[in-house]
Order: structure tokens, then C-alpha cells, then sequence
């Protein structure tokens, strides 16, 4: 029973780094960039909420974040970042880690390095009752809910909707793409909104969850880059997999010896990158 | 007003010269072709007309319009499609996306989903395919029918035979004269002289970045055409 409730809870956690990773996913499947500050932008948006709910309601804050965050990564990808993908591959690298760096110190400097946790009241509390020893915490649920959901909507928007297409085209070969009167700087923009928007919603429920500080922005990112290798690069389902995957790993391995959640949860990173490298889900070539 | 007016293009790729000072002018409803050897400047001339590489010098203007300073994308808004040498299908697309993502701009007209699919049976026999899976000539149909997606004005086709089988390739220029009956244009660029030359109403001949040699396309001698392609008796 002890080991089924550690399953139960690994897979809520999952669900967690399923919502940080899926940002990061999308962006890297369309414009093969990672985002180093994927991890600090979640934080940003803890902090965001945690100064907006002070002065208002949380939800309320919630909603009104959300959307800042996609225009945030909307301007800075057709601002900055779009001419750094002209330059090489290793510029958005460098403009991404400087925008890590840049985040961190802004945060450190307005809140300092006190850890804070977003209240949300009873639901931080709230659990349903399985059996008598195993009982689902109400918040880790609607994070997995929410991971699920957030997937869906993604693969929905990529498979069914005329942006998603064009996306998925520009992904696929940018040049062909423009001839066929697609603007990829727009495109671009767009995945990266979408990346930023996930992103505020994992770092506000992660916010909800435990504590956090202006430092957690890179060991977020470590979670996150692990779902997505795990899963396998640039396919979305598989990085709810590996989000999975990695959230199990590192709850048993809490089992066996609380030191060794995260460790465990590394070393199944490791074994999978060595035995195999493309991901549990990879993306087809041609899919 | 004619199509599209080509004025001195001179293009570059770093220090090396590929177009030197081409002029031309197509009207609406016309089939050009532009005929020449590899390294002729052919593609890059189609580039530039695209706006996917800029000219050196020179200006290039549709409907009037000078299109300087008008971007790839927006160019397929104004009407111009380009079905590139290599064809550039979206592999991870399906037929159908790929067709229907043609239709990105949402120029209106006479070309959609159904009137491509009639134009190539072949493209709507494979339609839940992915495009990773084609064949060069299913690729081939499968572009030009992405490009007329956008119901352009003027359809640009670099190397419209290249890499396909003869049945395939008839079948290619059969159906031009369908897209020329519903008002577009043609610009073609072609290694295949005599396939060009039935194909279009009038032709030049590029040599080494050089316009050599033009006329209609019924009028040039083949003498000529041989002599400006391969570059004998040129100055």
C-alpha cells in the first residue's frame, strides 16, 4: 500500500513537471531553441501572482498574470530572440541564460531571498480519501488535471486549428513555410507566448505547492529539460510521459530514503539517455 | 499595366555575381519560361521575384507595385507563389495539411481544396498521407497544387521536370494550361528546352547570370537557343 500511494503521488508530481516541461517542449519542437530562463520565467510568474494576490483575489490574479505572460514571451521572441535564431545556434543559448541571470537578480532584489508560498486557503490542505492510508491531495490533482488538460488544448491548437498547422509547418521548414505566406517571426512569437503561458501556470501551482525563492528558476528548468528528455524532444505527449516518469521516479526513490527523491529521479534521467537517447515517445521523423 | 516588370536585377551571393542587369516582362495570363544551364542564374532570379533573396540592384514590380521593401510572406499575399526547386513539401503534414496550409494567406479565387484535388487526381488518391512519404512526382503536383492554394496571380515553378519520369512530367504541363484558363500567370524555369518551349508563350535564355537571348517562344529558332545555352558565339 505504501508503494502504491508513492506511485499515486509520483504521478501527481508528474503532472507538475509535465505543465513546466510542456512550455519548453513546444518552443524547442518549433524553433529547436531551448530556453534557459524557462525555470525563472515559471518563478517570475509565482512572484507575479504573489504581489498581485496580496492587493486582490488570487484566482482573479491568476487570470490577470496568465495572459501578461504570454505577451511577455510574445515581445521578447519577436524582439530579441527571433534575431538571435538569424545568428546561430548558440545565441538564444546566451540570451536566454542572460535573461535567467537578469530574472534572478531583479527577483532577489525585490523580494530578497526569503522563500514564500502562495496561500491558497483550504485547497492546499484538501485531500480525498482513497483508502485508509492513501489519500490524493486536491491541489497535486487539479495540477495533474491541468497538465493533462493543457496538453490536450496544445495537441488540439497543433492538429485541428489553422495556426496550429501553419506552426507545425514552420517547424517543419521554415523557408517553405514564408512561400507559402506564413510570417515565422509571428509564428515564433506565438510559440513562445504559448511557452511562457504554461510556464506561469506551472510556476503559480508550484508556487501553490511548496515554497519557493528568486533561485528555484534553474532547478525548475533541470525538472523541466529532464521531462522533455525523458519524453523525447519536441513531442508534447511524450513530455507529459516523462514528466510522469521522472515525478515516479523521484517519489519511490523518496520511499526508499527521503534524500534520495531527486537523486533517483536523475538516475533514471541517465539510464534513459543511455539506453535510449531518442525518448520514451520521440518524435517520428515525419510525424 | 503589365504582370510583373523586371528592371535591371543585378543579385549577389557575397562578392559572387550571379545576375547581371535582367529585364522582363510578363503580362497577365502569359506563360514565360527562362531557360538555362546549372549556374545560370535561373533559381536566383526566381528568388529575388519571391523575395526570398534580395537584389543587389534593379527593381521588381507587381501590379505596378514595387515590391522592395515587401517580405516573402506578404509577396503571397499580393499574389505571387513560388514552387520551389526540391518542392519543399512539409514532411510531417499531411496531403491534405499540406494542401490546405497553402491556403494560409486566404487569397480568395477560383483554386481550393476541390478544384486542386480535380486538377490532380494522384494528390487527392494519396490525401491522408503523410508528405514525408510521396513520390517526386506526388511531391511535384503536390506543390504546385499548395501554391495555387493561394489563388495566386503568378505562379513561379523552379525546374518543373526536374527528377520526375516522362508520364509524370506530361502530366505536370498538361495541367498549365488549366491554371493559365483561370487567369494566372506562369513564370517557368526549365533545364528542358523543348518541354519549356511548348509549354510557354514567350522564353529568354539565361547564360552565366546573362539574359542572351528572347522572343515567343514559336519564334525562337532552336539554332539559337542551342547557341545561347551553351554560350557559343556570345560576347
Amino acid at each position: 500500500m505504501v508503494w502504491t500511494n508513492a506511485l499515486l503521488q509520483g504521478l501527481l508530481t508528474g503532472g507538475l513537471y509535465a505543465l513546466l516541461a510542456s512550455g519548453l517542449s513546444l518552443v524547442f519542437g518549433v524553433m529547436r531553441i531551448v530556453n534557459l530562463a524557462h525555470g525563472d520565467f515559471s518563478i517570475l510568474a509565482a512572484f507575479l501572482v504573489l504581489t498581485v494576490a496580496g492587493q486582490s483575489n488570487l484566482w482573479l490574479g491568476t487570470i490577470a498574470i496568465l495572459p501578461v505572460m504570454a505577451l511577455l514571451g510574445y515581445s521578447l521572441q519577436r524582439s530579441l530572440l527571433n534575431k538571435s535564431i538569424s545568428m546561430g545556434v548558440l545565441s538564444p543559448l546566451l540570451i536566454t541564460f542572460a535573461f535567467s541571470i537578469i530574472i534572478q537578480n531583479v527577483l532577489l532584489k525585490v523580494f530578497s531571498s526569503d522563500t514564500r508560498s502562495i496561500q491558497t486557503d483550504s485547497l492546499g490542505s484538501s485531500s480525498i480519501k482513497i483508502t485508509d492510508s492513501i489519500y490524493i491531495g486536491l491541489l497535486p490533482l487539479l495540477t495533474f488535471a491541468i497538465g493533462v488538460l493543457l496538453t490536450l488544448a496544445i495537441h488540439f491548437y497543433l492538429m485541428r486549428t489553422r495556426g496550429g498547422r501553419a506552426m507545425r509547418a514552420t517547424s517543419d521548414d521554415p523557408t517553405a513555410a514564408e512561400l507559402v505566406g506564413i510570417n515565422n517571426r509571428h509564428i515564433y512569437g506565438l510559440a513562445t507566448g504559448i511557452g511562457l503561458f504554461a510556464a506561469g501556470i506551472a510556476g503559480i501551482l508550484f508556487g501553490m505547492r511548496t515554497q519557493f525563492s528568486p533561485s528555484l528558476g534553474p532547478i525548475a528548468l533541470i525538472f523541466a529539460f529532464e521531462a522533455v528528455i525523458i519524453g523525447g524532444l519536441g513531442s508534447l505527449w511524450g513530455t507529459l510521459l516523462g514528466g510522469i516518469v521522472l515525478g515516479v521516479a523521484q517519489s519511490i526513490g523518496a520511499q526508499i530514503n527521503p534524500a534520495y527523491g531527486v537523486l533517483t529521479g536523475h538516475i533514471v534521467f541517465i539510464l534513459i539517455l543511455l539506453i535510449r537517447p531518442q525518448g520514451l515517445l520521440p518524435k517520428q521523423r515525419g510525424k | 499595366m503589365a504582370l510583373l516588370e523586371i528592371k535591371d536585377v543585378t543579385g549577389h551571393y557575397g562578392d559572387l555575381q550571379a545576375l547581371f542587369g535582367i529585364s522582363l516582362t510578363l503580362e497577365k495570363g502569359a506563360v514565360h519560361s527562362v531557360i538555362g544551364a546549372n549556374g545560370a542564374g535561373k533559381s536566383t532570379l526566381l528568388n529575388i521575384i519571391a523575395g526570398r533573396m534580395k537584389p543587389t540592384s534593379g527593381s521588381v514590380r507587381f501590379h505596378g507595385e514595387d515590391l522592395s521593401h515587401v517580405s516573402g510572406h506578404k509577396r503571397v499575399q499580393r499574389g505571387i507563389s513560388l514552387v520551389p526547386e526540391g518542392r519543399r513539401i512539409f514532411p510531417s503534414l499531411t496531403v491534405e495539411e499540406n494542401v490546405k496550409v497553402g491556403a494560409y494567406s486566404k487569397r480568395s479565387g477560383y483554386w481550393n481544396v476541390d478544384t486542386v484535388r480535380e486538377l490532380y487526381p494522384l494528390v487527392a488518391d494519396r490525401w491522408a498521407r503523410l508528405g514525408f512519404h510521396c513520390s517526386g512526382g506526388e511531391l511535384q503536383m503536390l506543390a504546385i497544387a499548395r501554391a495555387l492554394m493561394a489563388n495566386p496571380d503568378l505562379l513561379l515553378i523552379d525546374e518543373a521536370s526536374l527528377g520526375l519520369a516522362p508520364v509524370v512530367v506530361a502530366q505536370v504541363y498538361a495541367s498549365l494550361g488549366q491554371i493559365t484558363a483561370q487567369g494566372t500567370s506562369v513564370l517557368l524555369v526549365e533545364q528542358d528546352v523543348s518541354q519549356a518551349l511548348r509549354a510557354s508563350t514567350t522564353a529568354s535564355v539565361l547564360l552565366e547570370g546573362r539574359s542572351v537571348l528572347s522572343g515567343k517562344s514559336d519564334e525562337l529558332q532552336r539554332e539559337d537557343i542551342k547557341n545561347a545555352y551553351f554560350g557559343i558565339g556570345v560576347q
